[in-house]
């Protein structure tokens, strides 16, 4: 049951919103809880057993480095030597520090067994085969359960910051149950920390047309998305990288165009789908795009698509490395030359591995999260030259033409990166880009080629104008011009107009029914 | 820095306010819902009079081309159909059973089609056609993957039954002159009866695919629609059987077994080619198209005869050579004589020397091809 199933949009949601309306406001979180786990049931009975674990995991570890705080609070507050206190408060932290450790390592076993086990067993058994060929270790397939890199996720950052004192433990496990296992954001994010929903998700809400209007708005806009441009491009994204070898020049660079259109209408889809399903409950999550296709630079665009995941191990990783304590002594003793770039390169490989290796398990995605740290490390090496270059030669950096060259060489990095993502291996990827930059003729535009891989001239003409409708919205959105208070202002015969309109255009331009396949959202399969 | 979350202030305990006022704003509210709601009915319900497939008789209708290609054929001529998904419009050839025993039979089939889509063709077959036996191939009853998946589909199925712009909203593409009607592929396709030729061999080089053991289940969504079609079969005394066209990438033993079961419970005849595929002369280095997905020319040649010989067999279908109606079926066995002869023949345009077809195409006398039954009838 997709977010852009009919069965969730025309009877879960609504029932689950009537069914959480009608009970009383106290009552509401546990409405939510309860839709949260049918909705949770409804892809794999058994796998809820997966995020029950976590659930209790994650309560009884916050509970556990809380007490151990206490008791070390309520100790050094007895205690009235100084020294004595200070010697409390470190045993007690180093004791916390062990239980977050047990449970960071219990939580990312049970993702590591769940998503990783099969990848890391087919490599050491190809190493294991060039030692010597007779061991082999069996090749478990345990499935994955639904969502599991984002509830982990959530799960680790709540212990953390319980961990770092940013706020007390829950005791209310219910509560936690909710924040882990909401559904609307379980199986695609964003992911949430627990200060930003967990005290809404709790709470109970009346009915306000405000966020019904805004909720469906969102959601709207979210299928036209994912309907109208992502999954009309499906055909001829799986055509391309489903066969990769038959593909080169032109196809490949049109492939990897529309793959990274695709990914994008898809992801940002679900969310739009996403934030205002949860919406309609009155419930604000945080936004997890914001234009990313107008970033100037890599980092900036990291900055701009999946911003919670981004924000995730700016905080957990790169934070944790290099602020720590070793770091910040290299850094004071290395001010010049090289050197001084170590530790943010240490950080940065730690978060494009995670990264890399977040999105799935295969050579291609640690490959990817390699591409983007030698970006972003050598952007940030050579920035000071830029400084000079710009500085010497009279040149603005903010000048309309240099930005514009900024974001155009942005994209086509970005194209390149979803290249190798979407490549079913690491060799592919490297023989896609080597055939599509050295076999490349403007020809294929005229042979028909493009029509042949599986989008018609009538395909091409729905995709091309729903992009300049979807990057119309952005340019404005970009430009600072608000467009919900100015849809607000408009008079009801108009607004209503652009709605049904626009849900007449996802009705007939759609890509859905009996000539087109389910195309799964992507981003779940991460 | 210490935080602690902050928590929802208790609520205040006001004076309730009256019954009246307290539901004026909920009531706004789903008046405004309900009129945006019936608008948008509306306009649904008039964009599917514009949808739906050009009746006999009338005008308004972007959908000029018959959505069902067997209503095309002349009243209670068919009395076969087979439904399914790609294994039916690939893997059985009416020309060749026309040739054979003078059968008309008729494919409706569709690319992934799940069992509803079936029962939307054998209704709209019934409103010409009488056929005396209705043939399900097997693969559609696992189209899904979960109940939740099934139920969507199944939801938007039945939307498109009332809305037809959800069923048809496709046709946009013809309104505006961007897709040719119908297609050469439709064309062709009607041409041979709903059989969709296919020259290309990819061979299947896989061990034996039934070895394994189990029953895989038929999922609720699938047996609704199939307990409709028994229905309604039973209703017009309409004989119904279940096919499993060789397929090492559909089939397996544990699905053959969850079929089985659904014979045996609706007490319907089972036929089904994978349990000894080389017993009907299916060579899987020749005679798939896709590495065991679907049959290319060759490998339907052998399954249809398969499957006529059960027929002949097992029913009493009619010999029609000689009716009003046989020049339409002789056409379709020429035109399927003359893509066999083609996709042989390097000098005609046929790809032969780069399929790999070594074989002698289709002779109609030739004993060989003629086998007995496999069938397996539970």
């Amino acid at each position: 049951m997709s977010y852009n199933a009919p069965l969730f949009l025309f009877v879960f949601l609504p029932l689950s919103w009537v069914v959480t309306r009608l009970v009383p406001r106290r009552w509401q979180w546990l409405s939510l809880l309860l839709f949260s786990w049918v909705y949770y049931l409804s892809f794999s009975p058994r796998m809820i057993l997966v995020l029950l674990f976590i659930i209790c995991c994650t309560y009884l570890s916050g509970l556990v480095i809380e007490s151990l705080f206490n008791r070390t609070d309520l100790l050094a507050g007895q205690a009235a030597d100084r020294q004595v206190r200070k010697v409390i408060k470190t045993r007690g932290k180093r004791q916390a520090k062990l239980a977050l450790i047990a449970a960071i390592v219990i939580i990312s076993g049970v993702l590591v067994l769940f998503k990783y086990l099969a990848f890391f067993t087919t490599n050491l058994n190809q190493l294991l085969r060039l030692v010597s060929s007779s061991h082999s270790l069996p090749l478990l397939k345990l499935g994955e359960p639904l969502g599991i890199s984002f509830f982990t996720l959530q799960a680790l950052s709540y212990l953390i910051d319980v961990f770092r004192r940013k706020y007390k433990a829950e005791r209310h496990w219910g509560r936690l149950a909710l924040w882990l296992s909401f559904f609307p954001q379980i199986m695609e994010g964003p992911i949430c920390r627990y200060d930003q929903t967990a005290a809404q998700l709790y709470a109970g809400h009346s009915i306000r047309f405000s966020d019904l209007v805004s909720g469906g708005q969102r959601i709207i806009w979210g299928l036209f998305k994912k309907v109208v441009i992502a999954d009309r491009l499906n055909p001829l994204v799986t055509a391309v990288f489903d066969h990769p070898q038959q593909q080169a020049g032109l196809t490949v660079l049109v492939g990897a165009f529309c793959y990274t259109m695709q990914l994008y209408a898809d992801f940002s889809g679900s969310i739009d789908i996403v934030i205002g399903s949860a919406r309609l409950f009155g419930i604000a999550l945080p936004e997890n795009f914001n234009r990313p296709f107008f970033s100037r630079s890599a980092s900036e665009f990291w900055r701009r698509w999946h911003i919670s995941l981004g924000a995730w191990l700016r905080d957990y990783i790169f934070y944790s490395i290099s602020f720590s304590h070793r770091m910040k002594q290299f850094d004071k003793k290395h001010r010049e030359g090289l050197w001084r770039f170590l530790p943010l390169a240490l950080a940065l490989a730690a978060v494009w591995l995670c990264n890399g290796l977040w999105h799935g398990a295969g050579w291609q995605y640690i490959f990817y999260g390699f591409y983007y740290f030698v970006l972003i490390l050598a952007s940030n090496i050579l920035e000071p030259v830029y400084k000079q270059i710009f500085a010497r030669l009279g040149w603005s950096r903010e000048s309309r033409g240099w930005q514009a060259f900024q974001i155009g060489r942005t994209f086509l990095l970005v194209v390149i990166g979803e290249l190798i993502f979407r490549s079913p291996s690491l060799g592919q990827a490297f023989g896609l880009i080597r055939r599509g930059f050295s076999q490349f003729r403007l020809t294929a535009l005229q042979d028909g080629r493009l029509l042949k891989l599986g989008l018609d001239k009538a395909d091409w003409i729905v995709v091309g104008l729903g992009l300049v409708l979807l990057f119309g919205v952005e340019s404005i959105q970009e430009s600072g011009l608000k467009l919900s208070p100015r849809l607000r202002q408009l008079p009801r015969a108009g607004r209503w107009a652009l709605y049904l309109g626009l849900i007449l255009v996802i009705v007939i331009a759609g890509a859905y029914g009996r000539n087109y396949g389910e195309v799964p959202l992507i981003y779940a399969g991460f | 820095m210490k935080h602690s979350l902050k928590r929802q202030p208790q609520q205040q305990k006001l004076t309730p306010r009256p019954l009246r006022r307290r539901w004026v704003k909920p009531a706004r509210v789903l008046c405004k819902v309900s009129i945006f709601t019936g608008l948008l009915l509306v306009l649904l319900l008039g964009l599917s009079r514009l949808f739906t497939p050009l009746q006999p008789g009338e005008k308004w209708s972007i959908h000029p081309e018959q959505d069902f290609p067997i209503k095309a054929e002349p009243l209670d001529s068919i009395d076969a159909v087979m439904l399914g998904d790609s294994l039916g419009y690939g893997d059985f050839v009416p020309a060749l059973l026309w040739h054979e025993y003078g059968y008309t039979t008729y494919v409706c089939s569709q690319s992934a089609q799940p069992l509803e889509e079936a029962w939307a063709q054998l209704q709209a077959t019934l409103v010409n056609q009488s056929p005396q036996l209705v043939m399900l191939e097997t693969d559609q009853f696992y189209r899904s993957t979960t109940l939740a998946s099934d139920l969507s589909r199944a939801l938007l199925f039945e939307a498109g039954q009332h809305l037809p712009v959800f069923r048809f909203h496709d046709q946009w593409k013809q309104l505006l002159g961007l897709k040719q009607t119908p297609s050469l592929k439709a064309l062709q396709q009607t041409q041979l009866k709903g059989y969709r030729f296919s020259k290309l061999t990819q061979g299947y080089n896989g061990t034996d695919y039934m070895n394994d053991s189990g029953i895989l289940k038929v999922q609720p969504v699938t047996t609704y629609y199939l307990s409709k079609i028994v229905k309604l079969c039973q209703e017009r005394g309409i004989s119904l059987l279940f096919i499993s066209m060789p397929s090492p990438k559909n089939y397996s033993m544990k699905r053959h077994n969850g079929i089985a079961q659904l014979a045996q419970q609706y007490n319907i005849p089972y036929l089904d080619l994978n349990l000894d595929p080389q017993q009907c002369g299916i060579d899987w280095s020749k005679d798939t198209r896709d590495k065991g997905d679907h049959l290319n020319y060759l490998g339907a040649q052998k399954a249809t005869l398969a499957i006529g010989s059960y027929l002949a067999e097992h029913y009493q279908l009619p010999d029609r050579r000689g009716s009003d109606f046989a020049s339409s079926w002789d056409d379709a066995w020429s035109a399927y004589q003359q893509l066999c002869q083609d996709a042989a023949n390097p000098d005609t345009g046929g790809d032969s020397s780069k399929i790999g077809v070594s074989e002698p195409l289709y002779l109609p006398d030739s004993p060989d091809l003629l086998l007995p039954t496999t069938a397996t009838n539970n």
